[in-house]
């Protein structure tokens, strides 16, 4: 039956015992419960104020009433005894919550209770109005805000149970959040609460009919199993409501009774469907897996306690915070077919215990080295975070790498050098390590033992050091991996790959070759078993090689024979086994991998769109290529082909992107390309292309976006790297295209990479335009400007100039002036008041170069050249503003000039249509522009502001690097608010500014910016004279300088 | 009603499943069930009965009088309820707890306990209307009036849980309904939502037998752990990957789930079913026997396709008993006995289908394969050692 609310506006009087009657008027109906709906509505009090209130009413759902104009509810006569019944337990749950709040540590979390009234022939509950929302309403943004409420949930019940309560009916709707803090929530609805250990509870239960909520109800309430109802009963609605926070709806009946080893309970929930996203500890998931698995238990004495959830709640929130740096492991599932090497296993294991720092795993390529580590770690990763890096370049490019290592809140910033970038990673990593356990596996080392590496040492992680090269030598341990020692582990290596090895049976008094021949009757023989054994014999038990061989055997690529011939022909003929000869003569044993691997591919096992495949996956580095998207790119039917590849050997695939072994991929790269093949590659060049050209600007939209953008940067990296050299690609005008983009999207950082390609693209002359050529030349000037090497940019700019001269583009002449502008402003290192000679030289050159610039855009007739025009002109009107102030009357003409030039400009591109190719950047000069006119020459703080918001809107529009935004957005407006006087709202910006900075702390270019901006701020508070102000930022400063200290800074100025 | 199933707890407590007899114990307890009219006695004295409880004639009129004093025409096998053991069909049990006035939980009290069966499908159109007429005291009569003006709907394929309209959300709706008029319009205007059913006890059983046939699955684990290797079919070949899983069969896999290989399990096999082992058989239970799980059924239920009530829940029943005893809980220390009875309950209550009841002959086999000391507690063996007995007893028979 529909329950009728009370009409909006109405008044309804109310009567209370000796209070008499009151009247409420009637807001808004805000919920429905099963006994009751809920309005929001106000009463006058005595001074004629009014008093917003909650109102419940009390209106069971399965009764049937009839609603009266005035508001009164008339019940059906044969529901009248019920119905009274429902008043008496709606007034009780009053009385309860009433008693319930006075106590100490629940007055806070209950709902406050004004008074309990009747009228329309029902009962009412006042209760004091609160701003907030429900959680179902409202739910938490982040983990940690999540785990924080249900803690206080947790605790609120706990606190009920000490009052020998349990609440029985929590749920999302029943749990009320104040927008201030998550540390307080309020409880209503309390018509299901019941005293523990009463020896009349079955009879309470049954009479007050308690019910349950789908989802956050255990079973024991469903089926009214009242023996077992108790605070259990609680502590299953408690991790029903944080599943359903994490997961969006409540957990289902195969999300409840998980059982099993404790680090398996991570695979019990996904993960990768949790509403939270973001890049957690390890640890956390296997605390929350645990968590959940403790509380989700259909029967009640599996349950954790509350006690025990409190603190795995407790525990949980610390791993949710993202707040403080942690290390990103990796994660590797055990291999269940791992065979054999219990001895090297055993020997990663005693080390472990050893306590020893560093170890090193030698061996040849193929061997078995990373695989044997990785099944380590997996089988031991739960007591420690663990970490895999695949080395290239140098130590330092392979620690700063933040795809591959990865800590929390510490990323390198922008204009950060990579050496600083690595100092500074080192020393957050001790700080990690003083708290955790931490291996580092650096994989492919080839690097020297020199301060780098011992930098690293000095963080205090261990190390599991892998490398082809001998280091037995060095003062390390080092361990070996050599092939198989004995027969049968190469036998089993051999079977697993070619049939099962769960055919054979695991316990047997026969030996294994008898074994071998039982399970496999009437199709390996006797003369087979010698045959293989005659090729493990002919690989010397190289594993990557037997492996190899077996799956070509058993995908009927190969017979035992055709095997052995190609043995013959093409490999491992004299291999020494002494270790010194194993390693000068390693270069060779290499050689005789890739011959029969090429050997192997060259049979012509594989299908031609295999072939394909294998080639262009060999163009990506690791992590390699996402599976999906390659379906995609390339249009293919299905991924039978690179699953297939992947079980014959080919190709490895981990968090669903797939790369070659390292030798496989060295192999590939060998193979000539064929013409299909190209076409493969080329539709990769120009997807990459695509999504890098075409993401530019979203990539301000997300962290998430910007990191997959940048993931295609990288992957386009490695493809430009991969194909560089072989002429098909390097003349074809697609592969420029992409390397140009690639350069222009490469964060700052890799400058010397940037630089490196800049020369080749150079070289290849390949562009689109004069123009592409002239903005990458300013693009590569601004870096070296930046990077202060000024012979470079120099270097630079004078080929620029001797190209701009054969072109009749005026965009290029202009683009020419404005890299000279550039060289000119870094001369002068910001010293717009020049005071010596040399100065005065470089201030007089730029002005001419800007002058030059805008003459030279000015000729433009498209959008862009016309638009950058505008620019030249704001920049100078700008300039001219800044400059020596006592020649401003005298600019101020000019200023104008430039100022309205620049806005005309700018107007009638925008009339023509084609405001959508004037670069962000041309705006945010305008409104920058603008402000500092209405600072400067016709004060006017109205105008200021809304400059300010705009330049500040587009600067965050721009791409423009942090530091860059702090110092415009923010630190520009402060000194404009200086110097308008207006001194609070000065210090308004540089606040932002500071607080922008701090989750760099430790970053060198953020302190420098940290101590200007405190510096900025003592300032404004010695001007207004504010001696609190003063006191309280040079605290500020000295807390700070202490804080450098403690981490090494030293801010030489 | 209570004391009936304190009595088949204490029925079941008295017997251990070691003993040698077990068998017979079983067969004995399975004779004490009560048939549907002989729970029906125990409600009529609940609800004003004084009369001589042997008496089938003053059974009858009183049930008969019951219906006139309601102005309902009464059933036509009332009799034959008591003579030929007969049971009445859902619409008539439905018509009883109209009659007698039962509030919706003591409507779905009386389905539970004595027909075994669910009260309301709210993917149908009359348990709409039923539970509609219940809370609102309207007569049976009134309720088969408005079925009567309703179109007939086809029942279609189960659709998928994303675009599913769950039982609960109608519940909630039919809460809002006012009026007849009301309650026409909702069903005519939703009618897409009374083309499917079961949505949620379909997706459970589909997760289930995922758990057990699907790759790694429970049947498998099992096979090459305990089995007799002689069972295993898959031929090992070199120079291509055994494809073990394919060609398993629904069949073989209920053959294991139920523990009956061997020869003399052979014939079953190529009927293709157990219907032989289950009709006509002194150890079986007629409850138990009807709708017992079968190989059609559980691949109609995979598909998509409707199935009965009765037959779903039997599946639910059984797989879950499997998955619970053949996976890692059977290693859990603890209470498992109780620890099962939850799980169970929970996935029937989660698929819309009542709690296990000991006083229904299916579930009682399941709960009593439980009633053993912890120590030697095997209740799969149990329920194997049951169907296998009931194999070899009618194969040995021919």
């Amino acid at each position: 039956m529909r329950r009728i609310a009370l009409k909006e506006n109405c008044k309804i009087s109310l009567v209370c015992g000796e209070e008499g009657k009151r009247s409420f008027f009637i807001t808004k109906e805000v919920g429905r419960g099963g006994t009751c709906l809920v309005y929001d509505g106000y009463y006058l009090d005595y001074a004629g104020n009014k008093v917003s209130v909650r109102i419940k009413e009390c209106y069971p759902y399965k009764l049937h009433f009839e609603r009266k104009e005035n508001g009164t509810l008339i019940i059906r006569e044969n529901e009248k005894e019920i119905f009274e019944k429902k008043k008496r337990d709606f007034q009780d749950a009053y009385s309860l919550a009433c008693r319930l709040r006075s106590e100490e540590g629940l007055t806070n979390s209950i709902s406050f209770g004004i008074n309990l009234y009747e009228g329309n022939e029902t009962l009412y509950i006042i209760t004091a109005y609160a701003q907030g929302e429900t959680l179902e309403n409202r739910k938490p943004a982040s983990l940690y805000d999540a785990v924080v409420l249900v803690e206080t949930i947790a605790t609120l019940l706990y606190r009920i149970h000490g009052k020998g309560y349990v609440f029985l009916d929590l749920k999302p709707d029943n749990v009320f959040c104040f927008p201030e803090t998550k540390q307080i929530v309020n409880l209503f609805d309390f018509d299901s609460v019941l005293p523990i250990g009463q020896k009349d509870l079955s009879a309470i239960f049954h009479e007050k009919r308690i019910s349950y909520s789908q989802g956050f109800s255990p079973i024991e309430q469903k089926m009214g199993d009242v023996s077992a109802i108790g605070t259990c009963s609680d502590v299953y609605s408690i991790g029903a409501l944080l599943f359903y926070l994490c997961f969006g709806h409540a957990p289902g009946v195969f999300d409840l009774d998980k059982y099993g080893e404790e680090k398996d309970f991570i695979k019990c929930y996904d993960y990768e469907k949790m509403n939270y996203k973001g890049v957690y500890k390890d640890k956390l998931y296997l605390q929350l897996s645990k968590f959940f698995v403790g509380t989700l238990q259909s029967y009640y004495k599996d349950r954790i306690s509350m006690d025990e959830l409190l603190l795995s709640l407790r525990q949980i929130r610390e791993f949710a915070d993202l707040s403080k740096p942690f290390l990103v492991g990796n994660h590797f599932g055990i291999d269940n077919h791992f065979l054999g090497r219990e001895k090297e296993l055993s020997k990663l294991a005693e080390w472990d215990v050893s306590g020893e720092q560093v170890l090193f795993v030698t061996g040849m390529g193929g061997i078995g080295k990373s695989t044997l580590v990785r099944q380590y770690i997996a089988e031991s990763r739960i007591t420690r975070t663990s970490v895999f890096i695949y080395c290239n370049k140098n130590l330092v490019a392979s620690i700063v790498d933040d795809r591959s290592f990865y800590i929390n809140n510490c990323s390198q910033a922008s204009g950060e050098k990579k050496e600083e970038y690595f100092e500074r990673k080192i020393k957050v990593l001790k700080d990690i390590v003083a708290v955790d356990d931490v291996l580092i596996v650096l994989d492919n080392f080839t690097f020297a033992i020199d301060d780098d590496f011992l930098k690293l040492l000095s963080t205090g992680c261990r190390f599991i050091i892998i490398t082809r090269e001998d280091k037995t030598e060095s003062a390390y341990l080092s361990m070996v991996i050599k092939p198989f020692e004995n027969l049968q582990d190469k036998q089993k290596l051999f079977i697993a790959k070619v049939g099962s090895l769960e055919e054979i049976p695991k316990e047997t008094d026969e030996t294994f070759e008898n074994a071998i021949l039982t399970t496999y009757a009437n199709i390996i023989d006797r003369a087979d078993i010698w045959k293989m054994n005659d090729i493990i014999e002919r690989v010397d038990g190289h594993t990557l090689s037997i492996e190899f061989i077996a799956k070509q055997i058993a995908n009927s690529y190969l017979s035992f024979d055709e095997a052995i011939e190609l043995l013959t022909k093409n490999g491992f003929s004299n291999m020494a086994t002494e270790k010194v000869a194993y390693f000068k003569d390693g270069k060779r044993h290499y050689d005789h991998i890739y011959d029969l691997v090429s050997a192997l591919y060259s049979v012509d096992n594989l299908s031609d769109h295999k072939k394909r495949l294998l080639k262009v996956l060999s163009l990506f580095d690791m992590p390699g290529f996402g599976v999906r998207e390659l379906k995609e790119i390339l249009e293919l039917y299905s991924l039978d082909d690179i699953n297939e590849l992947r079980e014959e050997g080919w190709v490895k695939i981990e968090n669903t992107k797939a790369y070659l072994h390292p030798i496989i991929l060295e192999t590939i790269r060998r193979i000539p390309w064929e013409k299909e093949t190209v076409h493969y590659a080329l539709i990769l060049i120009q997807y990459l292309y695509n999504e890098i050209k075409n993401k530019k600007q979203d990539i301000r939209n997300s962290a998430l976006s910007q990191k997959k953008h940048y993931e295609k940067v990288y992957l386009a990296k490695s493809l430009v790297n991969a194909v560089g050299n072989i002429d098909i690609f390097k003349k074809h005008p697609l592969y420029a295209g992409l390397l140009y983009e690639t350069l222009m999207n490469l964060p700052r950082s890799e400058e010397d990479y940037i630089y490196m390609m800049f020369k080749e693209i150079i070289l290849l002359d390949a562009f689109k335009d004069e123009r592409q050529k002239i903005d990458l030349y300013d693009y590569v000037s601004y870096l070296l400007c930046q990077k202060e090497d000024k012979k470079k940019a120099y270097e630079l700019i004078n080929e620029a100039i001797a190209f701009a001269k054969g072109c009749k583009d005026p965009y290029v002449q202009g683009k020419v002036f404005e890299m000279k502008g550039v060289f000119y402003d870094c001369k002068l290192n910001g010293a717009y008041c020049p005071e010596s000679e040399e100065e005065k030289f470089y201030y007089d050159k730029m002005v001419l170069s800007g002058k030059r610039e805008a003459e030279a855009y000015k000729k433009c007739r498209d959008a862009k050249g016309r638009s950058l025009y505008a620019k030249t002109l704001l920049e100078n009107a700008d300039f001219l503003m800044r400059g020596y102030i006592n020649l401003l009357p005298e600019r101020m003409g000019e200023i104008r000039r430039n100022l309205q030039e620049g806005i005309r400009t700018i107007t009638s591109i925008e009339k023509e249509g084609e405001a959508d190719k004037i670069p962000y950047f041309v705006y945010s000069c305008l409104y920058l522009t603008k402000a500092w006119f209405y600072t400067i020459c016709e004060p006017n703080m109205e105008k200021l502001n809304k400059a300010i918001i705009q330049f500040r809107m587009y600067a965050v529009l721009e791409d423009r690097e942090l530091l860059d935004q702090i110092e415009y957005a923010y630190i520009t407006a402060a000194n404009m608010m200086f110097e308008m006087r207006a001194y609070e709202e000065a210090i308004d910006y540089l606040e932002m500014a500071y607080k922008e900075c701090e989750p760099y702390k430790g970053v060198i270019a953020f302190e420098r910016y940290r101590y200007e901006i405190l510096d900025h701020i003592l300032e404004v508070y010695e001007v207004m004279k504010n001696e609190y102000g003063v006191e309280e930022t040079r605290k500020r400063i000295k807390k700070d300088n202490e804080e450098r200290r403690k981490i090494g800074i030293d801010l030489a100025f | 009603m209570q004391t009936y199933t304190v009595e088949l707890q204490n029925k079941i407590n008295t017997f251990s499943t070691r003993e040698a007899d077990y068998n017979q114990e079983l067969i004995d307890a399975m004779q004490r069930f009560r048939s549907c009219d002989q729970a029906l006695d125990a409600f009529i004295k609940l609800h004003g009965f004084s009369g001589n409880i042997h008496s089938i004639q003053e059974k009858v009129s009183f049930i008969k009088n019951k219906f006139k004093e309601k102005g309902e025409d009464s059933p036509r096998f009332v009799e034959e309820w008591y003579t030929e053991h007969k049971p009445f069909l859902k619409k008539t049990g439905m018509q009883i707890c109209f009659v007698f006035d039962l509030s919706e939980e003591e409507t779905r009290d009386f389905f539970r306990r004595i027909c075994f069966d669910r009260a309301f499908d709210l993917h149908t159109v009359e348990d709409v209307v039923y539970l509609y007429g219940i809370r609102n005291h309207l007569k049976y009569r009134e309720c088969a009036d408005i079925i009567g003006q309703i179109p007939k709907l086809d029942k279609q394929r189960i659709v998928d849980m994303d675009t599913a309209i769950y039982t609960e959300e109608i519940e909630e709706e039919i809460n809002e309904i006012s009026s007849i008029e009301e309650l026409k319009e909702y069903i005519s205007y939703h009618k897409d939502i009374f083309s499917y059913n079961n949505v949620t006890a379909y997706s459970n059983i589909q997760t289930l037998w995922n758990q057990i046939a699907g790759e790694n699955g429970l049947v498998y684990q099992e096979k090459y752990e305990s089995y007799d290797r002689e069972e295993i079919g898959d031929v090992p070949v070199i120079g291509r990957k055994v494809r073990k899983r394919d060609d398993h069969s629904t069949l073989s896999i209920l053959f294991q789930i139920l523990g009956l290989k061997g020869e003399l399990s052979a014939k079953l096999y190529s009927e293709r079913g157990i219907k032989r082992i289950l009709g006509d058989n002194s150890l079986v239970h007629k409850l138990v026997a009807e709708d017992f799980p079968d190989r059609n059924s559980i691949e109609k239920i995979l598909r998509g396709e409707h199935v009965s009530y009765g037959k779903i829940r039997k599946i639910l029943v059984l797989l879950s008993f499997y998955v619970f005893w053949a996976g890692s809980e059977k290693d859990r220390g603890g209470d498992k006995k109780n620890r099962c009875k939850n799980r169970l309950d929970m996935i029937l209550i989660e698929s819309g289908y009542e709690p296990l009841y000991l006083g229904n002959p299916y579930d009682f086999m399941f709960l009593c394969s439980m009633e053993e000391e912890e120590d030697y507690m095997d209740p799969l063996e149990n329920i194997r050692g049951y169907m296998r007995e009931l194999n070899d007893t009618i194969i040995l028979h021919i």
